[in-house]
């Protein structure tokens, strides 16, 4: 028997690190494409945020090539994993970018496919409240009733319908969940945008008065659907918030190098020093975190270790940003109140860290009081 | 390929060769280090396979299985830890093969004298010096926090070989016998009671120049690289999860449901996602240790394991109320081995202070990450770019 160390890579790891590359090259890609269609200067211009968002998207979906990234090759789409889609989303976290990667593309288009129902071209719409948590087996929002297959009901502050061709909608059906499906065209169906606090990823209140719907699946089906699509949300959101908290930390060391008073660059201040290398650190330790999530072991788990890690370290990201900047940071014309309002959106977005943190003493047998 | 099937064929061949049940523990290790699978990860030649830390795994689970004695580890932590790495590094091919077999086996305890009364975080201010005489050097000074010093064979010693060089360029490095008649070793007794550490007094030690580890003036290079293993070590230790101190507190909360109550419940919460990544980045960490030297960003593993483990000791005593208001025993003893996790919840919250001063403490190691990876301007310097017998100290 010889042993050869530069033979001596498992096939596993070798498979590990060449789709590691991949990622890394997707990341690359879809960098430069944010750099040049959603640089910051147009991110303030609100007015044009639903043009943005239209141009980011169809760059992602179309020139790139992702739509459908996670619905399997033998249904339409391209069999991507959700390491893939994690660094997609972080690179839109760093850019703080409108795009219903997250929603359609992550969360929606596999459910549909692990119903049998694949539509990797649409975009698709999950409607429940953004702040909704997985924990348990999953409750429709209060109110939405289903009666001979129209639905009746409103859900308040849905992401990812402005642009939606179809609603995804968890409905109980004969005291069981089912999943039920419709075009936001169809009778019935009102749409309300809202005035959000992160102007970036718009909330919409939606309305159904008797709309038809298509039941796609219900039972134990609909349930392990809802459930991997929500915590595969987790993974994501957790890596689009590494993606806001490193563009946070880049930009507040930037500011701290050149920026000068007291006849010394802020930046040699050992007490803004220690705080930039514990936000580092934790930075490295949410990046930890997401990637473990996007290996997809131990999923539920790790969704929630994820998703109240990163969740807070964003939030603190953005915040030391703005206390760094200084005056520039309260500025409407500096892009960091958009990283801010999305970090602060995105704390209770898929459920609080608090949640998180309570799902995981069941996960993890730590009772509580 | 290696594959784990190949690894444990030889480990079948070792343990078929010396036989674990009749064959002298010393004996067992040094035919486990020539068979390469001491460390798998070492070149050959070296105890190791130039495989990967993964790989070891494999190599210990079949040990494991056959019954094989250990070369229990926690003994000899500075030996293997930190005096081996810097000995394949920078050691002379005589050094190396000199030193490193029984470094491994056990056999020979090593200690690490570094640290002085005027040379804590600033380490390159030793005041310990070695004069050349004819082909020995002759060394006088004191050391202090010197665990394991009373069982050691040998010492990694850090003393200025030029007084009037610039501070950090006046350093050379040596292997230091403590056996030395000039060597006095005296326990030193910290906040827990016991007496882990000692005061080394060094009085005309003589160290022949082949001790020397690297170029006279290289010291502070040098001493560099085993620090950044001592921070891979102490920060990056564990690797299943609930292993280390979040599992013992852990297990305190599961035995007493009488004690428990939902802000303590977030708060144990809270560091049982930080323990658990922090064990996914120090896997990261030790993966990378195999092949690249460890870095100023591995350093940020330390004072994230520091804070965890002395926010769970002060958990737990709280948690345990007048329970946690005991201490099992302050007789002074001197212990073989270290374990943060041991002995009762008094001693694993006192002793966790320590955690966040050994092997660099939290706040220069926060400066590192600063100036060396976030590229901040470094602190006030008066003492560089000064001869050092011209610095105030």
């Amino acid at each position: 028997m010889t042993t050869s160390p530069a033979q001596s890579t498992s096939a596993q790891s070798s498979s590990a690190e060449s789709s590691a590359a991949e990622s890394t090259a997707l990341a690359e890609a879809v960098r430069r494409m944010l750099a040049d269609r959603a640089p910051a200067t147009l991110l303030v211009r609100e007015d044009g945020l639903p043009a943005l968002h239209q141009r980011v998207d169809d760059a992602l979906n179309h020139e790139i090539g992702l739509a459908g990234l996670l619905v399997p090759d033998d249904q339409g789409g391209l069999g991507g994993t959700l390491l893939d889609a994690a660094a997609v989303a972080t690179e839109l976290g760093r850019a703080c970018a409108p795009s219903d990667f997250l929603t359609s593309t992550v969360l929606c288009g596999p459910l549909l496919a692990d119903v049998g129902d694949p539509r990797p071209d649409a975009v698709a719409c999950l409607v429940v409240p953004w702040d909704t948590a997985p924990d348990g087996p999953f409750r429709p929002t209060p109110g939405l009733t289903l009666t001979d297959d129209l639905l009746h009901g409103s859900v308040r502050s849905v992401a990812g319908a402005t642009r939606a061709d179809v609603l995804v909608v968890p409905v109980l059906l004969a005291g069981e969940i089912a999943i039920a499906t419709l075009s936001p065209t169809t009778a019935g169906v009102k749409l309300d945008d809202v005035t959000s606090l992160d102007t970036t990823r718009p909330l919409t209140d939606l309305t159904f008065d008797a709309s038809p719907v298509t039941i796609v699946a219900g039972g134990e089906v609909a349930s392990a659907a809802l459930a991997s699509a929500l915590d595969r949300a987790c993974v994501a959101l957790a890596a689009e918030q590494v993606g806001l908290a490193s563009w946070c930390l880049a930009t507040t060391v930037a500011h701290v190098q050149q920026r000068r008073q007291f006849g010394r660059v802020l930046g040699s201040f050992q007490a803004l020093k220690h705080r930039l290398a514990h936000l580092w650190i934790d930075v490295d330790s949410a990046t930890v975190a997401a990637q473990a999530g996007a290996t997809g072991a131990d999923p539920d788990v790790m969704a929630s270790v994820a998703q109240s890690l990163c969740s807070e370290v964003a939030v603190r990201a953005a915040e030391e940003c703005i206390q760094m900047l200084g005056g520039i940071g309260m500025t409407w014309e500096h892009p960091a109140h958009l990283y801010l309002k999305r970090a602060l959106v995105d704390l209770s977005a898929l459920g609080t860290p608090e949640q998180h943190r309570g799902r995981l003493a069941g996960l993890v047998d730590l009772p509580p009081a | 390929m290696t594959s784990a099937a190949d690894l444990e064929g030889l480990v079948a061949r070792l343990v078929a060769a010396h036989r674990p049940a009749s064959t002298p523990r010393p004996a067992f290790l040094r035919a486990q280090y020539d068979a390469g699978l001491a460390w798998v990860a070492k070149p050959v030649g070296r105890g190791g396979l130039g495989l990967t830390v993964a790989d070891q795994a494999t190599v210990d689970r079949a040990l494991h299985a056959a019954g094989a004695p250990d070369n229990d580890p926690a003994a000899n932590s500075i030996g293997l830890g930190m005096a081996a790495p810097t000995l394949l590094r920078y050691g002379t091919t005589d050094q190396v093969d000199r030193f490193l077999r029984p470094l491994w086996t056990g056999e020979e305890i090593w200690c690490q004298l570094f640290s002085e009364p005027g040379a804590g975080s600033d380490l390159a201010n030793v005041a310990t010096t070695a004069v050349l005489d004819g082909d020995t050097w002759v060394v006088d000074g004191q050391k202090v926090w010197t665990s394991g010093a009373q069982n050691a064979a040998f010492a990694i010693l850090v003393a200025r070989t030029d007084p009037g060089a610039f501070k950090h360029a006046g350093l050379t490095y040596f292997i230091c016998p403590m056996d030395d008649p000039g060597v006095e070793v005296r326990p030193l007794r910290q906040i827990t009671g016991e007496a882990e550490f000692n005061e080394v007094f060094l009085t005309g030690v003589r160290i022949p120049d082949e001790l020397r580890l690297g170029a006279v003036g290289q010291g502070w290079e040098v001493a560099t690289a085993t620090l950044n293993n001592e921070r891979v070590a102490i920060g990056g230790g564990e690797s299943r999860r609930e292993s280390g101190m979040i599992g013992v507190v852990a297990d305190t909360w599961r035995r007493h449901p009488d004690r428990r109550r939902p802000v303590l419940h977030d708060r144990l919460l809270r560091l049982w996602v930080d323990a658990e990544v922090a064990r996914l980045a120090s896997d990261r960490v030790r993966r990378r240790a195999a092949d690249v030297a460890p870095g100023p960003g591995d350093s940020a593993a330390k004072v994230t394991f520091a804070r965890i483990a002395q926010q769970l000791t002060s958990l737990e005593v709280e948690l345990l109320g007048s329970e946690g208001m005991r201490y099992d025993d302050w007789t002074m003893r001197r212990p073989e081995r270290v374990s943060f996790t041991g002995r009762g919840p008094g001693y694993r919250y006192l002793r966790a202070k320590g955690n966040s001063i050994e092997g660099g403490t939290s706040e220069v190691l926060l400066n590192l990450i600063a100036e060396r990876v976030l590229g901040l301007p470094a602190e006030h310097r008066p003492d560089k770019g000064a001869p050092w017998n011209e610095t105030a100290r």
